[in-house]
């Protein structure tokens, strides 16, 4: 009997023992963040390494390296993973030294005390932050350092526009219906909007927002809360929006699109306009050579005449309040923030530097990335949805309600928005 | 068994109007995977096209980084496997052969706690493993889905063991065998084809999960092929072909082990193994 | 029963060994999920009776207050009725088609090689992981993809439907992509099922001169009936929390049209940061499948 026993308990210990076993290589091979010479090593986790050219942010830490001594590891993942990632590793302690951050996040991680206090750590280390152009601040501390500006425009395809008589590119909703109604064509399989729109990513929703910004709308209040129901500009875009659909014009699949769907209808030549981050167009000039490409902000209501806006959006980065290195991780971001380096970062990732002093030499000389840069210098970024907390749940809340807007669900826009106001007061509590 | 000829035409319809319910989607995502990423979208669509190539299966077979995330995943599931067959055994043999006390309870208990959803128990978990010191670890993915497909296991395996004779084992503790006898020498041949059906499950479910694979691990060196898959999938750009690719050579092994396997479900050993 | 059989025959075991015998074969299992499942399920259970946690400061006991809050969301709701719906239909389905196509490929008539081959074929959905899965299906249901251009083409329908944004479809679709997903696990199973069945009985059965519809009934059926049961809770518990093909596909949307319980809380935990609140939704679903699994334990344990 006694034997039985044992041979049981044998028998499962083995197997605790293989899968220990394992275990322990699986360990050896993760090196800490203590080289064997006492060098500091910090983590970099981020998306921008898969957006880029291959290698080329490696080189960037590989010459951090020979500047400093201090070791950059990447963690590599596509913005959805990276994301996931970041939401485990917040609440278990476990975040990267350097953490890539959207800003439909900061807020929620810095008021939830993940990330550290950069200007006190620039200054620790002497970084003169003057030349800096923007930095993310929440309640007045500075959480999130941008590294590269991406403004979010209206990419067209002039192809589509050139064959349905549109000679010029419109300015105001009524010039954009009237362009998106003489693109599409069914029978084609051409449309004249796509826009995604998938609660996959609610950040989409800004792209909706920027109709209303470039009118001159703002949606926060005088008491920095969101400002929605009653906000005139901002139920006369929900209202513009809703007749692109009942006009037709829109690409079918709308409301579960992703971002990659929209860009793949984009360089399939069936849709004219879509509302895009310019960090695609390496991406889609590759994709579609041929194409005759151009960008426009988005169109403004009207009768509208004041100064421009965009959505703003950018790379940015933070420094986890977990991190055992805070000072090598400032470091490392005071490098990325140096003129010469970061207008070399700005032009592999087809953006624009944050530092005021830098000079990118872009390579592209195409007629989309020029109208990119006319934008850019005249008109100014807006993210005003980043300011509120639980940014993306409130923007899904938006997405959600603006779907049965469009279907009929509601009668008017004001009735939806008075529900979507309630939604996001209740974001502050009380 | 002569079956008359019309019912055999009607069966092998049947049979092939399955087959293009499940075969047809597979068709065309291994049709995908030899077609140029910008072809995949094209109109008309096509099964074979002119960018027909194997660039994408050469993409990925010459990437070391990749192939890195096939070596890790079958390994991991090998291991899983073994482990949770052994100890889901143990298990069933426990309940398909025993009373006891609290035997209810525990039957309950291992059955219910499956049901919570992962996704509730990965902060916790996180913690638990970070706890453990085992965050970014082949162990932390191991002991992690030998626990998730456990109770799968327990489960169909004492069901199985219940529908075998009790004779069967009981003859060999009369002729004065010991109990482990029974068990690894008579119940586990004539559970094979429960224990193959088991293995697959088990197999598929780590060769499958994706979100505690990309939570508990950090490195590229301890990813496996879904957060492989995942990564082809960019902010901006999805590397179409490569992805369809990716998943044709994941599956392409288990095929193969499918393939080898069906012997067991044939020999149908269980049904005679009484009467000898 | 058995056991007294046993002690007639092996009279030198002491009660206290045979007693703890079955605790041994069980330890392995008990030390791995007490450990990495009950202790973590504790922890859930117990932040559901916070205001809120790991993201505050500071965690204040509430009560049911949380419980109280997800029981009156109506999304909450919606998602209760979309899981249940999107389970039950997936389990008919998963159990209708695995029953048949097992049925159909463990027939004497054909060759083996022809058996095995079809067999393989009827396998191929469940080779793939969600991701690919979603990613299929949303090229091949794509406005411009090949099942529009084909419906098209044979003039069923117009235009192109839009199968995952139309919202009075898109549920459908999703639970149709599920079940195409899921059923070769039924099948697989039932077949392993089948091969255990002894072929006494339906020689005795062909003997007594029953019908194939009879034997079936008769024979088959009652016969497969614990792995039936078994595989159709465990779907069912499978499908509650399918979360990464409703979530590449669809996300819940559009305005929660595909809603459920797994999204819900998802999104509750990781977009809100309301983990009492996740918690407590979870915990509901743990109970309810915690219903079902003593249902079962009693209806097996009756059949002993």
């Amino acid at each position: 009997m006694m034997k039985k026993v044992a041979a049981i308990l044998l028998s499962a210990s083995l197997v605790m023992g293989l899968i220990v076993g394992c275990g322990a290589n699986g360990d050896t091979s993760d090196s800490g963040d203590k080289g064997s010479d006492g060098e500091v090593e910090i983590e970099f986790q981020q998306w921008f390494d898969n957006e880029m050219e291959e290698g080329y942010l490696q080189s960037v830490c590989d010459s951090f390296y020979e500047e400093t001594g201090i070791k950059v590891k990447l963690l590599s993942n596509p913005y959805a993973d990276t994301k996931a990632q970041l939401q485990a590793s917040s609440v278990a302690g476990t975040m990267a030294d350097v953490v890539a951050l959207d800003g439909s996040w900061i807020y929620d991680y810095a008021t939830q005390g993940m990330l550290a206090d950069l200007n006190a750590l620039f200054e620790d280390i002497g970084f003169d932050t003057a030349d800096i152009t923007s930095q993310t601040s929440i309640n007045g501390t500075v959480y999130a350092q941008p590294l590269v500006n991406f403004p979010c425009l209206m990419a067209v395809n002039q192809d589509l526009l050139e064959a349905a008589g549109v000679t010029e590119l419109p300015e105001t909703w009524s010039e954009f219906m009237d362009a998106c109604q003489k693109v599409t064509n069914p029978d084609e399989n051409v449309y004249g909007f796509a826009m995604n729109m998938s609660t996959d990513n609610a950040t989409c929703m800004e792209y909706f927002a920027a109709f209303a910004w470039n009118s001159g709308c703002s949606i926060i209040g005088e008491d920095g809360r969101p400002f929605l129901a009653g906000n005139d500009m901002w139920i006369q875009t929900t209202e513009f929006f809703k007749s692109l659909f009942d006009n037709g014009v829109t690409i079918p699949g709308m409301y579960t699109m992703t971002d990659a769907d929209k860009v793949q209808e984009f360089v399939n030549g069936r849709v004219a306009f879509m509302p895009d981050s310019v960090a695609h167009l390496t991406n889609i000039q590759e994709q579609a050579p041929d194409m005759n490409i151009t960008y426009i902000n988005m169109p403004h209501a009207d009768d509208y005449d004041g100064p421009s806006y965009m959505r703003a959006n950018n790379w940015a980065c933070g420094i986890a309040e977990n991190s055992e290195h805070k000072e090598e991780a400032a470091q490392f971001i005071a490098y990325l923030l140096g003129a010469d380096v970061n207008a070399d970062l700005s032009v592999h990732a087809g953006g624009f530097p944050v530092n005021a002093t830098s000079e990118p030499e872009y390579t592209d000389d195409s007629e989309a990335f020029q109208a990119i840069c006319d934008i850019y210098a005249t008109t100014e970024g807006k993210a005003e949805f980043y300011s509120f907390p639980t940014a993306e749940a409130l923007m899904r809340v938006l997405d959600e309600d603006l779907v049965m807007y469009i279907d009929g669900d509601y009668a008017s826009a004001d009735e939806m928005m008075e529900h979507v106001q309630q939604e996001f007061d209740a974001a502050y509590g009380e | 068994m002569k079956t008359k000829l019309s019912k055999r035409i009607l069966l092998m319809a049947g049979m092939i109007i399955a087959a293009l319910f499940s075969g047809l989607p597979i068709l065309w995502l291994l049709s995908s995977s030899f077609k140029s990423n910008k072809n995949i979208f094209s109109v008309p669509p096509k099964i074979v096209d002119e960018t027909f190539s194997f660039d994408a299966y050469i993409d990925i077979l010459t990437d070391p980084e990749k192939v890195r995330f096939f070596i890790n995943s079958y390994v991991i599931a090998a291991i899983v496997v073994a482990a949770t067959l052994v100890i889901a055994l143990l298990a069933a043999y426990s309940f398909s052969r025993f009373t006891f006390r609290g035997k209810k309870v525990l039957n309950t208990i291992i059955i219910s706690v499956q049901a919570v959803p992962p996704i509730t128990l990965l902060i916790p978990y996180l913690v638990l493993v970070v706890t453990l010191k085992i965050y970014d670890s082949y162990l932390a993915l191991i002991l992690t889905y030998v626990v998730f497909t456990l109770p799968y296991a327990i489960l169909m395996l004492t069901g199985y063991m219940n529908t075998l004779p009790k004779e069967l084992d009981e003859a060999v503790l009369i002729d004065g065998g010991s109990r482990f006898r029974a068990l690894w020498g008579v119940l586990v041949p004539s559970c094979v084809p429960g224990l193959v059906s088991v293995g697959l499950y088990t197999f598929f479910q780590c060769w499958n999960e994706y979100l505690y694979a990309l939570t508990l691990t950090k490195t590229n060196e301890m990813r496996t092929v879904p957060i492989g898959i995942a990564s082809l999938m960019g902010q901006y750009a999805f590397e179409w072909n490569q992805i369809m690719a990716m998943s044709i050579l994941g599956s392409l092994p288990v095929i193969i082990i499918v393939l080898f396997f069906q012997k067991y479900f044939i020999s149908g050993m269980t049904a005679g193994a009484v009467k000898s | 029963m058995r056991l007294k059989n046993i002690k007639h025959n092996n009279p030198v075991k002491t009660p206290f060994r045979r007693k703890i015998q079955p605790y041994i074969y069980l330890s392995p299992v008990m030390i791995l999920m007490s450990l990495l499942l009950f202790l973590p399920i504790i922890l859930v259970i117990g932040y559901s009776f916070y205001d809120n946690v790991l993201v505050t400061p500071e965690s204040n006991w509430v009560g049911l207050e949380n419980y109280k809050y997800v029981l009156s969301d109506k999304v909450f709701l919606t998602s209760i009725k979309n899981t249940v719906v999107f389970v039950v239909f997936n389990v008919v389905f998963h159990l209708l088609i695995g029953m048949t196509l097992a049925l159909m490929v463990n027939v004497k008539c054909f060759g083996r090689k022809i058996k095995a081959g079809f067999r393989v074929i009827y396998m191929l959905p469940w080779m793939f992981n969600a991701t690919v899965i979603a990613i299929l299906w949303k090229l091949l249901l794509n406005p411009n993809g090949v099942v529009n251009y084909l419906l098209m083409n044979f003039n069923l329908v117009s235009g192109p439907v839009e199968w995952l944004s139309e919202r009075s479809i898109v549920f459908w679709v999703l639970t149709f992509i599920n079940i195409w997903a899921g059923y070769p696990f039924y099948m697989i199973s039932i077949l392993a099922g089948l091969q255990g069945i002894s072929s006494d009985l339906y020689e005795a059965g062909q003997i007594d001169g029953a019908s194939a519809v009879q034997r079936f009934f008769y024979i088959t059926l009652p016969q497969l009936k614990p792995i039936l049961i078994s595989i159709a809770m465990l779907d069912f518990i499978w499908t509650t929390q399918n979360f990464s093909l409703i979530w590449l596909l669809t996300a819940g949307g559009p305005s929660h049209a595909t809603e459920m319980m797994s999204t819900y809380v998802y999104k509750t935990a990781f977009t809100s940061y309301q983990y009492s609140r996740a918690s407590a939704a979870a915990v509901i679903i743990l109970l309810a499948c915690v219903v079902l699994a003593i249902f079962y334990v009693k209806n097996q344990t009756k059949e002993d």
